[in-house]
């Protein structure tokens, strides 16, 4: 292949980055291949084809994102539900980017299968979460209206049920936060076996080029 | 080499390299390949890094008619690399002391 097709394609590939940013890649691969002596067979040899470079780059490009923007001290300005909203949005484009660039080679299939099912694993805890929530201060409301509907048949009763309906009610504010810490973690576990593997996908070129 | 370079650790490295002399891309990936076994793509982020940091600054070369592009080490990148040698200095003097630890058993 030529090189000047090679990085046409790679900058093809290279979607998500800004124009100055893929110069940027274009102009440092460009300049390797050059000073290294890569042309043709080489160059897939030594870098994979276009896309697969281009996948290595971006996974390394998001995970390097990810690590500095959890380092960096919060925005003083930008409210804690904004961050959150940030991360989480940074987070799935992470899990996005790896899961696409894993797919160029056989032999991570195994590795997507895992990252897939962790990922459905989070969503049915989150649904199972809020589910069990939703129940929780339906039960609640219903004690609570039950109560004052027989408020003038017994009014023992009418108590003791609207106070059970209220622990309900107010256990929400105490399990809302725990609910949200479970599946939180959850993710992050997820989130950090993406990591590993996308550390040890951009690692080496040698990840099934030979198919190319 | 099975253990993984962490991405403070790189930084140190690539740091430590750029304080001897200015280097371009594949003669700076080249050194650290010597010794470690990493990537070209893992060389491009980290010095980007690096210079979105302000740690290194980069000029253009003419050379055989293309540009190569030089990184230079900056003077906050000069701080950064005694702060790295500290931390590393305290980091693996505790793995060695623990990991390369005479032991009583060890055949003695």
């Amino acid at each position: 292949m030529e090189n000047n097709i090679y990085f046409t394609q790679l900058r093809g590939h290279l979607f998500g980055l800004t124009e100055d940013e893929r110069d940027d890649v274009l102009a440092f691969y460009r300049e390797y291949a050059a000073d290294a002596g890569l042309s043709g067979e080489k160059l897939i040899a030594e870098f994979g084809t276009p896309k697969q470079l281009a996948r290595r780059v971006l996974v390394d490009y998001s995970i390097r994102y990810d690590d500095v923007a959890d380092q960096e001290a919060p925005d003083e300005g930008s409210s804690a539900t904004k961050q959150f909203k940030s991360r989480i949005r940074r987070q799935l484009n992470l899990l996005w980017v790896v899961v696409v660039g894993l797919v160029t080679s056989v032999v991570w299939i195994p590795a997507i299968i895992v990252i897939l099912l962790g990922l459905f694993v989070v969503v049915l805890v989150a649904v199972a979460v809020i589910l069990i929530l939703l129940a929780l201060l339906f039960t609640g409301l219903f004690q609570v209206v039950g109560a004052i509907a027989i408020i003038g048949q017994s009014w023992q009763t009418a108590l003791f049920q609207g106070g059970l309906g209220l622990i309900w009610i107010g256990l929400q504010f105490i399990a809302w936060p725990v609910g949200f810490v479970v599946v939180r973690t959850v993710f992050r576990v997820l989130m950090n076996f993406v990591k590993y593997i996308g550390r040890r996908f951009t690692r080496k070129p040698q990840g099934g080029v030979k198919h190319a | 080499m099975a253990m993984q370079l962490s991405s403070d650790l790189m930084d140190g490295l690539v740091l430590a390299l750029l304080s001897d002399e200015d280097l371009y891309g594949y003669a700076l990936t080249k050194q650290v390949q010597e010794r470690f076994s990493v990537s070209e793509s893992t060389m491009y982020p980290v010095l980007r890094r690096l210079k979105s940091k302000g740690w290194v600054t980069t000029y253009d070369e003419p050379f055989e008619g293309r540009n190569r592009r030089y990184y230079k080490i900056s003077d906050e990148g000069r701080s950064e690399v005694v702060r790295i040698q500290d931390e590393w200095r305290t980091f693996s003097g505790n793995v060695n002391e623990i990991m390369m630890a005479e032991r009583g058993d060890n055949g003695e």
